[in-house]
């Protein structure tokens, strides 16, 4: 019985010994992959690097420079090529890009998004954006039903770097089709767009139902103060029960700073969540105009501590009635809540005006 | 020939920048970050700083207090490049007595205007 039990733990010591082993050679395998990678990297940069600024700087054409590059050679110079790509802008990208457009490193691309390696696949894709052609745009477009995260951020990347509106719905039904749905992550890449995004989200404004995809909708238009969507915007602030889409509407309305939206938050400002509270208040804070002093002043003596605070900063800015209040309060001596808080925001606005 | 020190921790943008500002007919010397670079501006007769502000160790705003803050050298001009995000970084560097800014990405041929309009 003992002598079997010696057998198993020697069996399992083997099997440990050989996963180790294993584990081991394949690292050693990567890292001598990488190593060989890089120093091949290393070698065409040095190579090519001032044929390729000699281009740059000069009346050259693109074949001129890609004819003489091995092809065998051109995942170098893509790798060369990106920090340029990020960092360059004006005549130096119009050049870089036309190496792209006007030359086989498009076909070389184009044969390599098909390539079954999702990190080949993606690289193609990113850098497919610079050829900037329709036949080039239908192709990057097919990549939009990948499953893969990776590929389709890659290709929601290269299609918002040439502003193809077209594919926001699809940027949704992706997130839509997740078990939860991810805000930063549809965020991250609406973000990319210009503001010529504003007028299609408002017109999804009034058909999307989802409360996640609304909030995200009015994240962006408040990113571009894109003020033509208010009136779409105001009905579903108005009905929406969602926390989210009701703080994220108000602070839209700050941003866009339009003085008929202050009725409107005249009624957030009459609702008792907190977190509703404070955000009209900021809004109205941002807004000015001084309509709503008396409210402002009268959430300082709401029971919430944030609405309190939220309140007085808003005071020391709203109006010179508000700001005189705050100061008045800010001096008597007592220990009362709203007199410690008056007090507190006086400090921080003297520090940051002498800062 | 004027000379030009450049501080940029990305080797792509350095390699270029030295081409170009060389072939225009400059003295570049480099270094990746900002620790040596106020001692090599005391000893070596330097017209202009260009100053990537993200850089290890001491970075270009810090680099460019010390600069401003000693006398043998607070006569050259420094130019800094910041990332689209830095807006506060540039407004500190400005006040700090930065001669000009570029934000990446940027334009080579902006860079130089900036350039020839300092020295």
């Amino acid at each position: 019985m003992f002598g079997f039990h010696i057998i198993y733990i020697l069996l399992a010591l083997f099997i440990l010994l050989m996963i180790v082993t294993f584990f081991v050679i394949f690292l050693l395998i990567t890292r001598v992959i990488i190593n060989r990678r890089q120093k091949k990297q290393i070698a065409f940069e040095n190579a090519w690097r001032e044929n390729i600024f000699e281009y740059l700087y000069s009346e050259q054409e693109p074949n001129e420079l890609i004819d003489r590059i091995p092809a065998s050679k051109y995942v170098y110079l893509l790798g060369f090529l990106r920090d340029f790509l990020l960092n360059l802008k004006g005549n130096d990208l119009d050049k870089l890009a036309r190496l792209f457009t006007d030359t086989s490193l498009k076909k070389y691309l184009i044969k390599r998004a098909g390539s079954i390696s999702k990190k080949k696949k993606n690289e193609a894709i990113y850098f497919l954006k610079y050829v900037n052609d329709d036949s080039v745009k239908i192709l990057l477009k097919k990549f939009l039903a990948s499953k893969n995260e990776l590929i389709f951020r890659t290709t929601v990347e290269s299609l918002s770097y040439l502003n193809e509106t077209d594919i926001i719905d699809r940027i949704f039904e992706f997130f839509a089709g997740k078990k939860q749905f991810n805000i930063d992550g549809a965020l991250s890449m609406l973000v990319k767009f210009d503001r010529s995004i504003c007028p299609i989200l408002t017109n999804m404004l009034g058909t999307k139902k989802s409360n996640d995809i609304l909030h995200v909708i009015i994240m962006i238009l408040r990113h571009h103060r894109y003020a033509e969507a208010i009136d779409k915007l105001l009905p579903i602030m108005i009905n929406s029960g969602h926390k989210d889409v009701i703080i994220e509407s108000i602070k839209y309305l700050g941003e866009i700073k339009d003085p008929d939206s202050i009725n409107t938050l005249r009624y957030f400002l009459a609702q008792s969540k907190p977190a509703v509270s404070v955000a009209a208040i900021e809004a109205a804070s941002k807004i000015g105009h001084g309509f709503l002093e008396d409210i402002i002043i009268s959430k300082l003596d709401d029971r919430n501590l944030e609405v309190k605070i939220a309140a007085a900063r808003a005071m020391s800015t709203y109006s010179p009635n508000s700001r005189a209040k705050l100061l008045e309060l800010s001096r008597q001596n007592s220990k009362n809540e709203n007199v410690i808080i008056a007090k507190r925001i006086t400090i921080e606005n003297s520090i940051l005006t002498n800062d | 020939m004027k000379n030009i020190l450049l501080l940029e921790d990305d080797p792509a943008i350095t390699h270029l920048l030295k081409f170009k500002l060389t072939r225009e007919g400059y003295s570049v010397s480099n270094f990746s970050n900002g620790e040596n670079a106020a001692n090599y501006l005391i000893e070596n007769k330097t017209d202009l700083v260009i100053s990537d502000i993200m850089m290890p160790i001491i970075n270009g705003i810090a680099l460019l207090k010390e600069i401003k803050a000693d006398k043998r050298i607070s006569h050259i001009p420094v130019i800094l490049l910041s990332a689209i995000s830095q807006d506060e970084l540039v407004e500190e560097g400005l006040k700090a007595g930065a001669a000009g800014y570029l934000t990446k990405p940027f334009s080579v041929e902006e860079l130089l205007k900036t350039v020839k309009r300092l020295i």
